[in-house]
């Protein structure tokens, strides 16, 4: 039996991995131009991090399909993407 | 909406088990959860000793080759896609584009490792080892357990790709597929906290 490819499943595949691409061209960039000192440092190093975790929160969610999983699966990778992006900034902070 | 037909399956779109669906066996999603975990505690780890001594982590951070990082990163993700539309693919029965996307996944993570032993050789040539400073001894620890991972997620795909050379999958290789999908992906995400963290945040 054949059955008509999930355009919907594709299109969200691509568009995601679109996003991811973009976002790591963002963090390649302001990499680059991250400093040692100075006001921005944090700001810049947080904002990477935060991209990284919702990179990953986007992976999770559309290419581990986790948008159709169980709830508490899917609440279970969130929450883990939550807590390690607090604690590795406050402990980043704390440098 | 598709309809998840793999050769035995015995249980319909329109069945309310399938209102909810994990990807993959249960079992695989018991090893991401220890497996992130145990990331979690290496990169507190990791930035707690960056505290101690920043400068040292900040210049040999300065050392490695941003864009090896950034590309290694795109071939990790241009691979998960095609292991997205692959398993898309086994799903809408078009077995030949489930294929095509399973024989590519692959060659991009062996691409990611051949990239991963030049910037190691590089390392060597000038004396860097995991003995030069904590940073190193990090750098060296982290990827090396990242490419650990990187190689059982190729052999998955490689065992993927053999399911569906003949004739489509069986419900229980179909289960198979999803474990070693689920499994790659975990691969790409390691690597996503990876890259900013070794590479970029000084």
């Amino acid at each position: 039996m054949t059955t008509l490819l999930d355009t919907n499943t594709t299109r969200v595949a691509y568009v995601t991995w679109a996003a991811l691409v973009a976002a790591t061209v963002v963090s390649w960039v302001l990499g680059a131009d991250h400093g040692l000192d100075g006001d921005r440092r944090d700001l810049i190093a947080g904002s990477i991090l935060a991209l990284a975790f919702i990179k990953i929160d986007l992976v999770g969610r559309y290419f581990m399909e986790l948008h159709g999983a169980p709830p508490l699966l899917r609440r279970a990778f969130s929450g883990w993407a939550i807590a390690t992006f607090a604690l590795c900034f406050s402990l980043y902070l704390a440098t | 909406m598709t309809t998840i037909m793999p050769k035995g399956s015995a249980v319909s779109a329109s069945s309310p088990a399938r209102r909810f669906h994990i990807p993959g066996e249960g079992a695989i999603w018991a090893f991401i959860f220890c497996d992130l975990l145990t990331f979690s505690v290496i990169f507190g780890s990791y930035l707690f000793d960056m505290e101690r001594d920043h400068r040292a982590f900040a210049v040999s951070q300065t050392e490695l080759n941003l864009a090896f990082g950034a590309v290694n990163t795109l071939l990790l993700l241009t691979g998960s896609l095609c292991v997205v539309l692959g398993v898309a693919a086994i799903k809408a029965n078009q077995l030949a584009r489930a294929r095509s996307m399973l024989t590519l996944a692959p060659l991009f993570a062996i691409a990611f490792g051949v990239n991963k032993v030049i910037e190691y050789s590089d390392k060597v040539r000038h004396d860097i080892t995991p003995w030069t400073n904590d940073f190193y001894n990090y750098y060296y620890m982290l990827t090396g357990f990242h490419a650990f991972h990187l190689l059982i997620g190729i052999a998955f795909l490689f065992r993927m790709r053999r399911m569906v050379s003949h004739d489509r999958p069986t419900a229980k290789q179909f289960a198979f597929i999803e474990t070693g999908a689920s499994f790659w992906h975990l691969v790409d995400l390691l690597w996503i906290a990876l890259f900013p963290m070794l590479y970029i945040i000084h």
